[in-house]
């Protein structure tokens, strides 16, 4: 990771979801002061309603969530054509390797743990949104 | 009329508050570490440009105003003086003590620079026992004079009015009636019609030497490099921040031994924000919290409290209650030191610093609140220590 902050300001806008209003004001924070517009929910029918009316650039979700876990809102979201390429990330506290293989069954396009450092949140979501746009789809 | 031969006691206008300046709607009120009051209040006088702050603290209260965004008058309104205004601004964060509560209020155009003459000896003081005639002739030679500054006008009473003009026109007028400023003389009008009034004259004035100690009050972190230090202090504090969200959590799943992760939790991240110290700036030191267990292992030398100690103790000790009382006590001076950080962190950012503190707020709510509920559990005799809800949902339903 580069860890360049501030150099690429970007325009792309973030779903954040997690239930911890503590962790979505850390993560809103730092992407915004990199130049995302960020949007937030704070549960899985939460983000379903919020993906209802907004189309997300990058939906970054924490796993242990109220009525739908993270995993489950993932497969619900990947169903969906007009979300079947966007990129998730997946950013959890829980670290084992058995999570991580959930959540990429799931359909999710990388995981981080927490606690999360600032410019690696950062750079994650600049590659994939970078994967994304090479990828021709978006 | 009489000229006043009584000796200058400041701006005599209410013998409590030597200085009484108008009253707008106080646009911050905050605490502020005395380490960096003196960068902050820059900060505020470049933002705000024109007004003023009263910071108290440790029985003192000092009032200091700002014009054009530089000093222009300070005096200590409360509790023991110093020998002048100079010495008030600059023993500000020199002196020891807990943080400082400040107030800010905004001014218009003109009105604090008119307001500055306020905390010099007036430039003429009389008596007027016909106030009516006397006190208009008194005004139409400010006004012929394009005079900037103030006018104070005093009964025998407790009466009292300040007129402030800018080059020989009235723009405001407030007094006893109401400390709000107002665009006319109303306030001043009833005075002219009693038997006698004291009438003092403040010029404006510029006061370098004051202005001088607010800009080099710290000449650490000037533009670049303060905006470089505060970013990374601002990414710090998200990763200390997210890092105490997950030692929480993970306290909270640890079966019997939470209080005594609690506190590790708590303590690490204590640590951690003392570190955040080492970019461009000096050591910050930790407030005292006046907790016993705190004091028995406060560092006087390093200023601060000296965990790894601490938890030697604790452990030594192995007791629930005390791992309990020691993540309170900690939780405090945590909250004292992050404090410190984000005040920095407003200097130059104020919506991030708001952010980081709701995000603080949240989780020493969180880390309270898995304390009283094992205490509650431990009262009601629940020995298994049934499992608890997560700290997230605890913070959603505001516990």
């Amino acid at each position: 990771m580069t860890g360049t902050l501030r150099q690429t300001p970007e325009t792309a806008t973030v779903l954040v979801v997690d239930d911890s209003a503590s962790v979505r004001k850390l993560v809103e924070l730092t992407l915004r002061r990199e130049g995302f517009a960020v949007i937030s929910a704070t549960s899985g029918i939460g983000a379903l309603a919020t993906l209802a009316d907004t189309q997300p650039d990058v939906i970054l979700m924490d796993v242990m969530l109220l009525e739908l876990d993270g995993f489950q809102l993932c497969r619900v979201i990947r169903r969906h054509p007009k979300y079947e390429n966007t990129p998730i990330v997946m950013l959890s506290g829980r670290e084992g390797e058995s999570d991580k293989a959930a959540g990429f069954a799931a359909g999710v396009d990388a995981y981080l743990t927490k606690p999360f450092k600032p410019a690696v949140l950062v750079d994650t979501v600049r590659e994939q949104l970078t994967a994304y746009a090479a990828s021709g789809v978006a | 009329m009489a000229e006043l031969a009584a000796a200058y006691a400041g701006n005599a206008l209410c013998s409590r508050a030597p200085i009484t300046l108008p009253e707008p709607m106080a646009n911050r009120a905050q605490s502020v570490a005395r380490s960096v009051v003196l960068r902050w209040l820059r900060g505020v006088a470049e933002r705000d440009q024109d007004g003023y702050a009263v910071l108290a603290g440790n029985g003192r209260t000092v009032l200091v105003l700002y014009a054009a965004q530089q000093a222009a008058g300070a005096a200590v309104t409360r509790g023991q003086g110093v020998a002048s205004a100079v010495e008030a601004l600059a023993t500000l964060h020199a002196a020891e003590g807990s943080d400082l509560f400040v107030m800010t209020y905004p001014l218009g155009d003109d009105v604090a620079h008119a307001l500055s003459g306020l905390f010099a000896r007036p430039a003429i003081r009389e008596l007027c026992d016909d106030p009516g005639p006397q006190l208009k002739q008194i005004l139409a030679d400010r006004l012929d004079q394009c005079f900037s500054g103030a006018v104070a006008v005093r009964a025998a009473g407790l009466a009292w009015a300040v007129l402030l003009l800018r080059d020989g026109e009235v723009i405001g007028c407030y007094g006893s009636d109401d400390a709000r400023l107002k665009p006319t003389i109303e306030d001043a009008s009833a005075l002219f019609y009693l038997d006698e009034v004291e009438v003092a004259v403040y010029p404006a004035r510029a006061q370098p030497e004051l202005a001088a100690v607010l800009r080099q009050g710290d000449r650490r972190g000037e533009v670049g490099e303060r905006n470089a230090s505060v970013e990374a202090t601002e990414l710090g504090m998200i990763a200390l921040l997210s890092a105490l969200e997950s030692r929480l959590t993970n306290a909270q799943r640890f079966g019997e031994g939470r209080p005594e992760q609690l506190a590790l939790a708590v303590a690490e991240s204590y640590d951690e924000a003392l570190l955040l110290t080492g970019v461009g700036r000096s050591l910050l030191l930790s407030d005292r919290v006046g907790h016993p267990l705190l004091e028995a292992h406060w560092d006087a030398e390093a200023g601060r409290v000296d965990t790894q100690r601490l938890l030697e103790t604790l452990r030594m000790a192995s007791i629930s209650d005390a791992w309990l009382a020691a993540a309170e006590a900690l939780i405090v001076a945590l909250e004292l030191a992050v404090e410190q950080q984000l005040t920095w962190v407003s200097l130059v950012d104020e919506s991030s610093s708001n952010a980081l503190q709701e995000a603080l707020v949240e989780l020493l709510a969180q880390a309270r609140g898995l304390i009283r509920t094992w205490r509650a559990e431990r009262d009601s005799g629940a020995g298994g220590l049934p499992a608890l809800p997560r700290t997230d949902a605890l913070a959603l339903s505001g516990s």
